[in-house]
C-alpha cells in the first residue's frame, strides 16, 4: 500500500558537531516558513540523530518525506562545503534521481543547478560517529591497520573507500556495521524490506567542512541553509526542480566508493 | 581440521556493537591463545575533565552526552552521586518516576540489541537488515517494542535521546496522572510482544559455555536492580557499600585500549550486566517475567554469555511490567524536584545501565563546584572478562577454520552488548616535553 499521509521534513544531525547540525538548521529555517504560511498545511517538521529505526518511524505513512543531512566535502571531486546534493528515492520502483547544487559559481553568486551526471562528483568518504562518540568523520584508526580477516576501522564492511567513484551514489551501509555507522542508508534498506518507505523519499545532503565538537555552522554551510530550505519548500509545494538524472537505487548500496553521509 | 601454524584472527571493525572497536587474537602452533585483545580505539572522551570546574547541577546534562543509547543511566548515576554528596535523598513518586524513565531506556536498548544486533548471530545473518528479509515479523516486533521504550523516555524525559527533563532532586516537570495512564495500553501491547520475543529467542541454539568470572550487580533489596541502590552485591558472598566501590574495584590502563580495565581487589575479573543481575536477583523478578524465564529454560542463575539474549528478553518483559506497575500507582508529587543545596564533600552513585553497573563519584567544593569526577562504565568493567571469554572460546574451538572462529569470537563479544563509546576513558593524561 502506498503511503499518502501528510509530508514530513526530517533534519538529521547533531547540534554540537558544527556542520553536522545543518539538517536541524534547515528544519529551523522551514519552521519560520511554516509560521509565514508558505508550507503546505499539515507538513510535519522533525529533527533526529539519524538512528535508522527512529527515521523509519518518522517517515512512516508520509506521502512525501524529505530528509536533509550533512555530508563530508570532497574538494578533489569538486564538492565544496555548502554544496548541496539531492537524490530522489522511490521504494518499489527503485527509481533514483539526483542533482547536485554547488554552493556558488566563480562570481560568488549562487550557481545554477546542474545535473549530477555531468558533474561527476562524489562526497568524500568519511566515517563519522553517532551521538556520544568522539571520533571525527574520515578518521579511521591506525590500530586496525594490520592485515587479517574482517574489515578495517574507518571503512564500511564491503566497501573500499576512496576508489571507483560512481557519480550520484551514496553510502547506505545496509550490511554489518557498528551502530555508529548506520544512518539514512540503513534506514532506507530496512524500510524497503518492511514496506515502511514513504510514498516518495527525497534526500538532501549538504557538504560540510567542520565536524569537530562544538556549536555553530561554518560560513559556507550557514549560507546554504536558506537556499536548501527554499528548495525543500518548493518541493513541498510541488513546484519540482529543474535538473534531474535517473539512476538506480542499487548504486546506493553496491558502489565501490560512494559519497557518504555523516552518520 | 588441524592447524600446525601460528594463526591470527582479526576483526578490524566490530559489527553490531555500540561504538567502534576491534578484536585481535593470536594462537601459537599448538593452538593455545597467546593473546586475545578487545581493542577499543575510539578517542578518549575526557568527560571527567570536562566536569571539573562545572556546577554540580550540570552533571546530569553533561554526562548524558556520554552515550546516545544509555543517557538515562548516566543522568541517574550522576544525580544519585550529587545528591549523596549534598546529603539529599530522593524518594517516593520522584524516585518511582526515575525508575519509570529508566525502564524506557532498558526497553529501547534491549529491544534494539535483541532483535537487530544479536539475533542475526543465532540465525546466520550478517545484519539485522538481511535478517528482516526472512524474519520480518520478528524484526517488526522488535521495532514496535523499541518504539514504546522511546515513547516512554520522551514522555518522562522530554525526548528519547539525551533526555532534557532530568535535574538534581527530580525533574523539571512531572507528568500528570492522565498523561501516564493514557500510555498504559501501549505498554500492555508491548508486553505481549516482549513475551513472544522471549519464546522466540529461547528457541535459538546456544553453545554450552559457562563464564567463570565473579558477578557484580547493584543490590536493590527486594527489587530487581535498575535505578540504583546503596549497596553492590557479588556472587562471592560479600557485598559492599557504593561509597566503598573504589576500595573493591581497581582500574588500570592497557596499551591497546582507550578504555580502562577493571578488576576486583583480589585480582579477579568480573562481569556486570544481564547475567550478573539475573544470577544475583532473579528471585526479585515480577510474576510474568519469572514465568517467562522459566518457560525459556532459565534457572535461578544464568552464566552462559550466549544466553544473555534470553536474559535481555526477560528483562524487557520485567521493565514493561514494572513501568505498568509504576503508572498504576502513580500520584503526581507536590513538587517536581527537591532542592539539592551544595556542600563540600564526596558523593557516589550507581545504577544499572542496560549493559551493567555504572558508577559515578564526585568531589564538590562548598559552592557545588566539581573538583574531581570519576566515571566507571560497564563495558570497561567487562573488558577483561570478555577477553578471557575469547581465550576460552578459541581454545575450545581451535579446530574451526579462521573464518568460522572469527565469526564465533565476534558473536562472543556481542554477547556482552559492549557500549564502546561509553567505555573510552583515560584515567589520566601525561604530556612529556623535552
Amino acid at each position: 500500500m502506498t503511503a499518502a499521509g501528510p509530508p514530513v521534513v526530517i533534519g538529521v544531525g547533531e547540534e554540537f558537531r558544527h556542520d553536522d547540525a545543518v539538517g536541524p538548521a534547515v528544519v529551523a529555517e522551514l519552521r519560520r516558513s511554516a509560521v509565514a504560511g508558505t508550507l503546505p498545511p499539515g507538513t510535519r517538521l522533525e529533527v533526529c540523530f539519524g538512528e535508522p529505526t527512529e527515521l523509519i518511524e518518522l517517515w512512516r505513512g508520509a506521502g512525501l518525506a524529505i530528509v536533509v543531512d550533512a555530508a563530508a566535502a570532497d574538494p578533489r571531486a569538486g564538492l565544496a562545503a555548502g554544496d548541496a546534493v539531492r537524490w530522489e528515492v522511490c521504494g518499489r520502483g527503485r527509481e533514483h534521481r539526483e542533482h547536485r547544487e554547488p554552493n556558488r559559481d566563480r562570481s560568488g553568486k549562487p550557481a545554477a543547478r546542474r545535473d549530477a551526471s555531468a558533474g561527476a562528483g562524489r562526497l568524500a568518504a568519511g566515517r563519522g560517529s553517532g551521538p556520544g562518540s568522539g571520533s571525527q568523520p574520515g578518521s579511521g584508526s591506525e590500530s586496525g591497520s594490520e592485515s587479517g580477516s574482517g574489515s578495517e576501522p574507518g571503512s564500511e564492511p564491503g566497501s573500499e573507500s576512496g576508489s571507483g567513484s560512481e557519480p550520484g551514489s551514496v553510502a547506505v551501509c545496509p550490511g554489518p556495521a557498528a551502530t555508529h555507522g548506520l544512518g539514512p542508508g540503513a534506514a532506507i534498506a530496512l524500510a524497503e524490506i518492511l514496506d515502511r518507505l514513504p510514498g516518495r523519499l527525497v534526500l538532501f545532503a549538504v557538504a560540510g567542512a567542520d565536524f569537530a565538537p562544538g556549536p555553530g555552522l561554518s560560513p559556507e554551510v550557514a549560507e546554504a541553509v536558506r537556499r536548501v530550505a527554499g528548495d525543500i519548500a518548493a518541493e513541498l509545494r510541488g513546484e519540482g526542480l529543474s535538473a534531474r538524472s535517473d539512476g538506480d537505487l542499487l548504486s546506493w548500496s553496491e558502489a565501490g566508493a560512494r559519497p557518504r553521509l555523516v552518520p | 581440521m588441524t592447524h600446525r601454524h601460528e594463526r591470527t584472527l582479526r576483526v578490524g571493525s566490530l559489527a553490531r556493537v555500540e561504538g567502534e572497536g576491534a578484536m585481535h587474537i593470536r594462537l601459537d602452533k599448538g593452538g593455545r591463545v597467546e593473546q586475545a585483545r578487545l581493542e577499543i580505539y575510539e578517542p578518549p572522551r575526557f568527560f571527567e575533565a570536562f566536569l571539573r570546574g562545572r556546577a554540580h547541577t550540570e552533571a546530569p546534562d553533561i554526562t548524558a552526552r556520554v552515550c546516545g543509547i544509555c543517557p538515562v543511566a548516566y543522568q541517574i548515576s550522576a544525580c544519585r552521586a550529587m545528591e549523596d554528596a549534598c546529603g539529599v535523598t530522593v524518594d517516593g513518586q520522584l524516585a518511582e518516576l526515575r525508575r519509570l524513565l529508566y525502564c524506557g531506556e532498558w526497553i529501547e536498548s534491549h529491544a534494539l540489541h535483541v532483535h537487530l544486533l544479536h539475533a542475526p548471530d543465532f540465525l546466520g545473518y550478517a545484519s539485522g537488515i538481511e535478517m528482516a528479509r526472512d524474519h520480518r515479523a520478528d524484526v517488526e516486533r522488535g521495532l514496535e517494542i523499541k518504539k514504546v521504550g522511546n515513547a516512554l523516555m520522551a514522555l518522562v524525559g522530554g525526548r528519547a535521546i539525551h533526555p532534557v527533563n532530568v535535574r538534581l532532586g527530580g525533574f523539571h516537570r512531572v507528568p500528570t496522572r492522565r498523561e501516564l495512564t493514557r500510555f498504559a495500553p501501549e505498554l500492555r501491547r508491548a508486553l505481549d510482544l516482549a513475551l513472544r520475543t522471549v519464546i522466540w529467542v529461547a528457541g535459538f541454539d546456544f553453545p554450552d559455555v559457562e563464564a567463570r568470572h565473579r558477578l557484580v550487580a547493584v543490590d536493590a533489596g527486594d527489587r530487581y536492580p535498575i535505578d540504583g541502590g546503596t549497596r553492590i552485591g557479588t556472587d562471592a558472598g560479600y557485598g559492599f557499600w557504593t561509597s566503598h566501590f573504589e576500595d573493591y574495584v581497581f582500574e588500570r590502563q592497557v596499551p591497546h585500549s582507550t578504555a580502562l580495565y577493571a578488576e576486583l581487589a583480589d585480582g579477579s575479573t568480573y562481569l556486570t550486566g544481564p547475567l550478573a543481575r539475573y544470577s544475583l536477583h532473579s528471585a526479585t523478578l515480577s510474576e510474568q517475567a519469572a514465568t517467562a524465564a522459566r518457560a525459556a529454560g532459565l534457572g535461578a542463575e544464568c552464566r552462559n554469555p550466549f544466553r544473555s539474549i534470553v536474559v535481555r528478553a526477560v528483562e524487557t518483559v520485567y521493565a514493561l511490567e514494572e513501568a505498568l506497575r509504576i503508572i498504576e500507582a502513580y500520584e503526581p508529587p507536590d513538587r517536581a524536584w527537591v532542592a539539592v543545596p551544595p556542600r563540600a564533600g564526596r558523593g557516589t552513585g550507581v545504577s544499572e545501565a542496560p549493559r551493567g553497573l555504572l558508577y559515578h563519584r564526585y568531589d564538590l567544593a562548598a559552592d557545588g563546584t566539581v573538583h574531581q569526577a570519576r566515571i566507571v562504565p560497564p563495558t570497561s568493567q567487562n573488558q577483561a572478562a570478555i577477553e578471557a571469554e575469547l581465550c576460552a572460546l578459541v581454545e575450545a574451538h581451535r579446530d574451526l577454520d579462521d573464518a568460522a572462529l572469527t565469526e564465533l569470537c565476534e558473536q562472543a563479544i556481542r554477547n556482552f552488548d559492549p557500549c564502546i563509546s561509553c567505555s573510552a576513558h583515560f584515567l589520566d593524561l601525561h604530556l612529556e616535553r623535552s
